[in-house]
Order: structure tokens, then C-alpha cells, then sequence
């Protein structure tokens, strides 16, 4: 995906109504979380924004973050002098930009007319994309323009960015702060120390790996992740992280008493003592089953994991403005470990208290590592994938499987436990959801057991029928909302969703990117037990039916018959519907009817020698896509379409001798 | 001498194929560069085709539309 159509396209429909463009981050779109962060910056006032420039890192950051366009721009003007820059440094961020624009209105060399930066871009397409990633430079403060025919004056220029004509009067120059930062970062004369400082002699017994570090940051996130799933058993995460998801709108809290908020609760569990841990998990679960997901979290879950980051940190970026908190060294600090090296020791000797008290914080989301009493940390890939939007970590589809791994998971674990339930002081170390589980079930068990049946149900227990329509008893927002994805849903009861499955439905959720086994495979995992019984008495008449038939076949043939264990295998236990199961693998074939590959068609060989010498190349190189012997054709992939014909022509020269 | 031709290789069923080949007629047979007869090769049954690569998100989505075209839609029903 483009970013930067993206970015554009945003800003153009935000041009009535540019007060609102605070509010775009509440959307449920990921073109406006990737975009967000430049958004965040283009609001902030600015000489906010000239003290960010002036960090080199901040720059680099931010030039990365840019649409393709507006980086082809910069990089023309980067190193272009136009007057005699000598007084850039600490002192340009005390004047306002009116007095640098007077100042830089008495120089003598005027810097390239907008008109002549258009030439740059070819056709009506590319004059639309140059003067909106124009606005966005001129929004971030990137660009100047100076000279503006029409109200020129600075101070209407928020109006004229957004209008919708394209002004194409006026010089355009570098912001000069932001030029000397980015220039430093790329000539690699990096002065205030701003990429870090390599820590080179930590001991090898302290040193962290590459994969210990990627473990670590999905465990941190994952944790957050599943917390805001609601996975039953899982740790929550640090009670800042709560904070910010219930600041974000992601969670929301639905306790009935104020004073179980976590902002009270915190208070009271400050000071845990490793003793006190099960007091303390007990008031985590309270805590817990007070927060719930919204739709938007729930948009969010099924993010790829930068837009998760970044949409986090822009919630805890609005967080700390509220609370007073300085923005701009929380964003050079976010930058600045944004382009630290991934597996590398950093040390944190320079850092002023409120870095530190970052460093701490963002361990939090598993961007960095520290360990306590430590003056060094690494980042982890999460931080350094910040800046660049072609790494993902998490799909959708991947976050579909975390959701039925932990409901499988979450199954056997009560099957167990509910088969040995002597067993049960072994689980006492597991999660507290499961200890209330127990608990409730030892009180059960004295009744009868199928009371423990029910518990499953609360899970949201899944009936379908053959025509497609689906009943689930799920009460919680979150399976209803997991449902929604590829369930249409009808009506929804007091401790039941009706839905049907439609082509829609699932055409809908294959586009998302879930696959229909996902779809299958959660709708078996969360199936009603009486499904389940009704598909073991099917099973058992159609093993007992065919083991009647084969005895019957064999008092015929004369034969004594062996044992049937071995002919169990051959049925397997089919929960769903068959119908349902096929038609929804038949609606994701449909969607890829076609099947392409780009490259090129090799053909009119003269000889058979020829043809086949060169697609046995093709073939060793893996770059064959389709051949036809016959007729002597074959495709290559474009990609090693230059190797092929290197070949070729070494192949040709070699038959000339 | 051999010859290489820049295009989009397409493999689809015969059905699908007609469905391309209708759409070319439409478009003035711009879109399919050449139409290669796979039937003999290896007893597979898929059509293949090479196209120019600008009209595959155009061919898709008329695929879609077309084949959506013939699906029965039940109706919403009120409970």
C-alpha cells in the first residue's frame, strides 16, 4: 500500500475543517493510524517543532516516516546553500518564524520557485501529489515558502494549506534547523550525541541475543495483546499500560463502584511484596474483569504491529501533553531509540531523569529491555521498526491464530481438569481466572458434572445449522465482535447472537486477510457441546453401520472378521456441517480464480536443445513459473529475468565457438 | 531464435477463460497478448494465457462482477 496517497488523500478531505484533524486518530482506519504521527507533529505549535528539528535522529526519523515524493523533494533541496546559514544553532530556536522569515527576506539569493520544484513531476497526476505533499512539508514545517502572491503573510498560512487550489506562487527553502539536523545525520557528523551511545563492554554473561530480545518484545506485547482479548489467565500488563488503554479508548472500564477503578487501585498495590503475590493476583483479577474492549481496541487488535505501536504511542504522546509532560523529549527520545542498531547495548549514562523514567515506561510495551540496576538497555526490533513501514511482524491472520490457539488451549486445559480433578492443587500456580474456575468447579462437582459443562458455555459456545444460520451464547463483546467478522448477525439476545453466514460474510473476512480454515477452525473450537455430542452419535452409527456392512460382506465371503479398531480411523469426528465446511472453502477459491505472475514468456526456440538447456537453468535458479514442453514455451519471473538472458547469451556464444 | 515477451502469465480454468477471452473482445483485444494453447500439457486441465499486466485489477475485479452476477442471494428475512 502507498503510503503516501494515503496521507494525502486524508488531508484533502480534513481541508474544510482543519480544526477537526485532532479527532482523525479516533477512526477506525489504518491509512490514519500510519499517517497519524506526521499529523501529531503538524499540529503541534511551532517552536515545538524547531526544538524537535534540532535533534538529528528526530530528523532522520521523520524523513523516513515521509511519502516517497516529499523525501525526493527534500533530499533536492538538502544541500542547496541559498544564503549564508552560519548562525544555525541553539539560538534560531528562540526566534518565532515571523523573524526568520524577515530575516531571511533580507538575504540576496532567493531560494527555487515553487513553479520550478513542479517541474519535477510529470502530468496532472503527479501536479496533484506535488502540491499536496508540498502542504504536508509546509504543515511539518519542513518546507518554508516565503513570497506567497496572495495573503502571504505566515500567519494565514494554516488557512491556505488547506484550501483546496493549489497555490503555485512563492519560494520554497528547507527549514534551516531541520536542514542542518538532517544534513548532520546523513554526513554522519553527528555532534549531541543523538543516535546513542554504544555500550561495547558489557560482560559476556549479561549480554542478550537477538532472539532472547524478539521473545521478550512479543511477550511484552503479547501480553498486552491478550489482556485486551481477554484471554482468560493471562498476566496483566503494567498498570501504565492499563492506564493508557483505558485513556485510548481501547478498553473501557465497566465496574459498577468508582472505587475499583485501577487509578484507585493502583494505589494500593504499589508496594508488592513477592509474598504478597497471590493477595495481588486476586485484586489483578478484580481489576481485570473490570476492563473491556471497545471497538475501536478491537480494530486495533487486528492491526499489523507498527500501526499498533504507533497508534499506542500516539494515545501515550496525547497522555503526557495532558499531564504536563514535556512532548518534545518523549518524541526525540522515541526517535532517537527508533534508530538505535537492533541486537546493540546502549548506554544510558547521559540520560536526564525523565529519559529514564522513558526507558522504564516503554519497557513496558516491550520496545526496549533494561534491567533493573543497569545503566544500559537494548532496543528491541519493535523500536526499530518504527520508522519503516515495510517490516510486519503480525498479520491479521496471525492474530485470528492467537485467538484460537489460547481457545484450544483454554479447552484442554478445562477437559483436564475436568477429567483429574485430584490433580487440581498442581494448577494452583496457573492463572487466577482458572483458579476461580476451579474453585466454582469443586463446589459443583458434589452435584452433578454437568454443571461444569456450563462453564464452557460461558465462552461462547457456537451452534450451526445447514442452512448457514449460527447461534452463539456469547455474551461478552468481544466474541460477538470476533463473530462479526465473518458472521452476518441478525439479532443479538440476552446470552445469544443469531447470525447467518452468508457469501458476504465471508467474502468479507477473507479480504481481511482471515483464511477459511481460521474460520473453520474457530467455529470447531468454540462448537456447542450438543454439536459435538450429535457429531459422536453420527460417528459411532456410521462406524457401527459400516462395521455391520463389512460383516455382512464378510459372512458372505466366508470370512472371520479381525478387529475394527483399525477401520475407526478412516471416519473422522465432523462437528460442523459438511455443507457449511465445503461452501466456505468453495467461497475461498472463488476469490482467487485466477492465478498471475508477472515476468516474461519465452517462445519460437528453434531447436529442443536450445529450449530445454535454458529451462533447466530456469528450473535450478527457481525462477520457472509455467513451461510447456510441447511447444516450447516457458515463463520466467521478472525478477530473474536478467539472469536468464545472461545465460542465454553465454549459452549462445558458447555454441558460436 | 528465442524470443522473450514481456506480459502477466495468467493460469485459470476454461471457464474463467472464456469469461477473459469475452472481456478482450470488449477491449478491443488489448488485454491478452497471446493465447496459449495448454490443452496435451502433462493432462492438466488449467487454460493459460499471457496479458498485459496494466488490466489484471481491471480483468479481477470484471471477473468478479461477472461471476458475482450468477450467485443466488438469499433474501434477508424477518425474524
Amino acid at each position: 500500500m502507498s503510503v503516501s496517497v494515503d496521507q494525502t488523500i486524508s488531508i484533502v478531505n480534513d481541508a474544510d475543517d482543519s480544526v477537526s484533524q485532532n479527532e482523525g486518530e479516533n477512526q477506525n482506519n489504518e491509512a490514519m493510524f500510519k499517517t497519524s504521527i506526521l499529523k501529531y507533529i503538524s499540529s503541534l505549535p511551532s517552536m515545538v517543532k524547531l526544538r524537535l528539528y534540532s535533534q538529528s535522529s528526530t530528523t532522520l526519523s521523520i524523513f523516513r516516516l515521509l511519502p516517497s515524493l516529499g523525501k525526493f523533494l527534500i533530499m533536492g533541496l538538502l544541500f542547496q546553500d541559498f544564503e549564508e546559514e552560519e548562525n544555525v544553532d541553539e539560538d534560531d530556536m528562540d526566534l518565532d518564524e515571523d523573524d526568520q522569515e524577515r530575516s531571511k527576506h533580507n538575504k540576496q539569493q532567493t531560494p527555487p520557485l515553487v513553479k520550478d520544484l513542479q517541474k519535477w513531476v510529470v502530468g496532472q497526476a503527479g501536479y496533484l501529489e506535488f502540491y499536496k505533499t508540498l502542504r504536508t512539508l509546509e504543515n511539518l514545517d519542513i518546507f518554508i515558502i516565503s513570497d506567497r502572491s496572495a495573503s502571504s503573510s505566515i500567519s494565514s498560512k494554516n488557512i491556505n494549506i488547506f484550501s483546496n487550489k493549489a497555490d503555485e506562487s512563492g519560494n520554497v527553502k528547507l527549514n534551516p534547523i531541520f536542514q542542518t539536523a538532517l544534513r548532520e545525520s546523513i554526513v554522519a557528523g553527528d555532534v549531541h550525541n543523538s543516535f546513542g551511545s554504544l555500550r561495547k563492554d558489557i560482560p559476556i554473561t549479561e549480554q542478550v541475543t537477538i532472539d532472547e530480545l524478539d521473545t521478550y518484545a512479543a511477550e511484552k506485547w503479547e501480553t498486552i495483546l491478550h489482556f485486551m482479548v481477554g484471554t482468560p489467565g493471562m498476566k496483566a500488563p503494567d498498570d501504565t499500560v492499563l492506564k493508557l488503554l483505558i485513556h485510548g479508548e481501547f478498553m473501557m472500564e465497566v465496574g459498577t463502584e468508582s472505587d475499583n477503578s485501577i487509578f484507585t487501585q493502583r494505589r494500593n498495590n504499589n508496594n508488592i511484596d513477592a509474598e504478597e503475590e497471590e493477595d495481588a493476583n486476586d485484586k489483578q483479577f478484580q481489576r481485570v474483569a473490570e476492563l473491556k474492549i471497545t471497538n475501536h481496541g478491537f480494530q486495533f487488535l487486528l492491526q499489523e504491529i507498527n500501526v499498533q505501536i504507533w497508534s499506542l504511542l500516539l494515545q501515550y504522546l496525547k497522555m503526557s501533553e495532558f499531564l504536563k509532560i514535556d512532548i518534545v523529549v518523549i518524541l526525540n527520545f522515541l526517535f532517537m531509540i527508533s534508530s538505535l542498531e537492533f541486537g546493540k547495548a546502549y548506554s544510558t549514562e547521559k540520560m536526564n531523569k525523565l529519559e529514564l523514567f522513558l526507558l522504564k515506561e516503554f519497557a513496558n510495551y516491550g520496545l526496549l529491555l533494561k534491567k533493573p540496576n543497569k545503566d544500559w538497555f537494548y532496543p528491541t526490533r519493535m523500536a526499530t521498526i518504527l520508522t519503516s513501514d515495510a517490516i510486519s511482524i503480525r498479520t491479521s491472520s496471525a492474530a485470528m491464530n492467537n485467538v484460537i490457539d489460547t481457545a484450544k488451549m483454554n479447552k484442554n486445559f478445562f477437559d483436564k481438569a475436568h477429567k483429574k480433578h485430584n490433580t487440581k492443587k498442581k494448577i494452583t500456580e496457573a492463572n487466577e481466572f482458572a483458579k476461580r474456575q476451579l474453585i466454582e468447579k469443586d463446589s459443583a462437582l458434589s452435584n452433578v458434572n454437568v454443571t461444569t459443562f456450563s462453564q464452557d458455555l460461558v465462552n461462547g459456545a457456537v451452534i450451526i445449522e445447514t442452512n448457514f444460520k449460527l447461534y452463539s451464547y456469547a455474551n461478552s463483546p468481544l466474541q460477538i465482535a470476533i463473530l462479526s467478522l465473518f458472521v452476518h448477525l441478525k439479532s443479538r439476545f440476552n446470552n445469544m447472537v443469531l447470525g447467518q453466514i452468508t457469501r458476504d460474510s465471508i467474502r468479507r473476512a477473507l479480504r481481511n486477510g482471515i483464511t477459511a480454515e481460521q474460520i473453520l477452525a474457530y467455529l470447531e473450537t468454540h462448537a456447542h457441546p450438543q454439536m459435538v455430542k450429535l457429531a459422536e452419535e453420527q460417528l459411532e452409527k456410521k462406524i457401527g453401520f459400516d462395521n455391520m456392512k463389512k460383516r455382512q460382506m464378510d459372512i458372505e465371503s466366508g470370512k472371520i472378521s479381525g478387529n475394527n479398531s483399525e477401520q475407526d480411523s478412516m471416519f473422522k469426528l465432523q462437528i460442523l456441517p459438511p455443507t457449511v465446511v465445503d461452501q466456505i472453502k468453495l467461497w475461498q477459491i472463488e476469490l482467487d480464480r485466477v492465478i498471475s505472475a508477472d515476468g516474461y514468456l519465452y517462445s519460437e526456440f528453434s531447436t529442443m536443445k536450445e529450449y530445454s538447456d535454458l529451462v533447466k537453468y530456469c528450473q535450478d535458479i527457481g525462477a520457472l513459473v509455467w513451461k510447456n514442453d510441447r511447444r516450447k514455451l516457458f515463463f520466467v519471473e521478472k525478477e530473474s529475468n536478467d539472469q536468464v538472458i545472461e545465460y542465454a547469451k553465454r549459452l549462445i556464444s558458447r555454441n558460436n565457438q | 531464435m528465442a524470443r522473450a515477451t514481456k506480459g502477466t502469465l495468467i493460469k485459470c480454468d476454461p471457464s474463467i477463460k472464456q469469461l477473459i477471452l469475452k472481456l478482450n473482445v470488449e477491449s478491443n483485444n488489448n488485454i491478452i497478448l497471446q493465447n496459449i494453447d495448454n490443452s496435451y500439457n502433462n493432462n492438466e486441465q488449467e487454460s493459460i494465457l499471457l496479458i498485459d499486466g496494466v488490466y489484471l485489477d481491471f480483468l479481477k475485479m470484471e471477473l468478479d462482477r461477472l461471476l458475482s452476477k450468477n450467485i443466488y442471494e438469499e433474501e434477508e428475512e424477518n425474524l
